[in-house]
């Protein structure tokens, strides 16, 4: 498994970044880069837009780093930043407009607005893909599976996070795995795998 | 007679959520939900597998070019909060999409041009040929730059009426106001998650707020102005 629980982040590191050590940065970056990208595409479905989440939290860490020093408290609360950033781009409709700009079918006015049912309605084929299935949802749902079955956050927190309710979080999580066990069918191509992020 | 369990039961046992006893019998009890329940947790296993991505190379030399920049005034005082963080805008913008400032720089220009010149001295240009209204619809968008004693609700107003400008729908020929309006919406979307940070920071920095409303103004007016051009364009080819 990848992501944010694997990282191991000497203690180093975070002392120095904590110092406003340059030297530390290029090490950092290499340690987090890869989970806090995987994160953000998974929950935009945009490359461009994770990328610049990773510009925008590595600086926010480096410019604020001092403030935490113990390596799994700096892991945490990196992973934090990035999942703010991923949201606030979520909430604004411009994120809407670029994806259609990019010839991306959403053209809703932003997430909130989003018509769920008509942006995750038609069919599609079963894919052994769950990458492809995870793409299909909406960015609502995508947003509520990710966090909670690998980030691993609770109902409750993801609620706070997206100002919404508890109960939000576990009607999204259940429509989410039902579009997704229409979708995923692993058995297509003898077991699960894994596909390449866009 | 059992019931069919729903997904949200089965994914709450999955979990180890709190469920009615007799819940939990039904789905013991069911093949079919025990498949269900199979299927569940090997999605969860699917995503849990899927690998880290890597952003492109260039990312981290972006990441050093907008550090290796310090404030202009940086120095061991000690800075208000939000003045540190609003300083570096600019350069960051600059850094991102230096085409992209310019080609703004540029349209503000023209578009000034365009509102201002025509009300200057009679010129003695043609009615009809000169510059193209700046909105379509009869939209009130009528100065170019808003005035510097601007409140924040006049700015937020202001900002409603130019995005419901810029939503309307622009037929894509020419790639160079395409590729401006991209960067401009890039910019925006920056704008707004600033905007959304500064809303959940308290106390709120009025300054600072004022400032990136009055930067929304002005990137969508140059947002209408750049779909103006291309709607102008494409009008012009046939």
């Amino acid at each position: 498994m990848a992501g944010f629980a694997d990282i191991q982040l000497e203690p180093e590191i975070a002392h120095k970044l904590a110092l406003g050590d340059a030297s530390a940065h290029g090490e950092l970056y290499r340690c987090v880069a890869p989970p806090i990208m995987g994160l953000a595409v998974r929950m935009l479905q945009d490359r461009q837009a994770a990328q610049e989440v990773v510009q925008d939290t590595f600086v926010q860490v480096i410019e604020r780093g001092g403030e935490v020093r113990e390596p799994k408290a700096l892991i945490g609360w990196i992973r934090k930043v990035a999942i703010n950033l991923c949201l606030m781009r979520l909430r604004s409709p411009w994120h809407a407009r670029r994806l259609q700009d990019d010839g991306r079918p959403d053209d809703s006015g932003g997430w909130l607005d989003q018509d769920d049912e008509s942006a995750a309605s038609g069919t599609m084929e079963a894919t052994p893909d769950i990458e492809r299935a995870l793409e299909r949802l909406t960015p609502e749902t995508r947003v509520v599976v990710w966090l909670h079955d690998v980030e691993g956050y609770t109902h409750r927190e993801i609620g706070e996070l997206m100002g919404k309710t508890t109960s939000f979080s576990k009607s999204q999580l259940a429509r989410g795995y039902e579009k997704l066990a229409e979708w995923y069918q692993p058995a297509l191509s003898g077991g699960s795998q894994p596909a390449t992020a866009k | 007679m059992s019931r069919q369990p729903t997904i949200a039961e089965l994914l709450a046992l999955r979990d180890g959520e709190p469920l009615p006893a007799e819940v939990r019998a039904d789905i013991a009890a069911d093949e079919d939900a025990q498949a269900q329940l199979e299927q569940l947790q090997q999605i969860r296993g699917a995503l849990r597998d899927l690998p880290d991505v890597m952003p492109d190379p260039e990312v981290f030399e972006r990441i050093q070019g907008r550090l290796a920049s310090p404030p202009p005034d940086s120095g061991p005082q000690v800075q208000p909060l939000f003045a540190a963080k609003a300083k570096p805008e600019p350069r960051r913008w600059q850094l991102r999409f230096p085409l992209a400032t310019a080609a703004s720089v540029f349209l503000l220009a023209a578009l000034g041009s365009a509102i201002w010149l025509p009300q200057m001295a009679d010129t003695g240009t043609a009615p009809g040929s000169g510059p193209a209204p700046l909105v379509a619809d009869g939209a009130a968008v009528e100065n170019a730059a808003p005035a510097m004693s601007s409140s924040i609700s006049e700015l937020i107003g202001r900002s409603q009426q130019l995005e419901a400008v810029a939503r309307l729908p622009v037929s894509s020929t020419s790639e160079q106001p395409a590729r401006s309006r991209q960067a401009l919406l890039y910019r925006i979307a920056d704008l707004d998650a600033e905007l959304n940070a500064l809303i959940e920071e308290e106390p709120m920095n009025p300054e600072l707020k004022e400032q990136l409303w009055r930067q929304r103004v002005q990137l969508l007016e140059t947002l209408v102005a750049v779909q103006q051009e291309q709607m102008a364009d494409t009008a012009g080819l046939y």
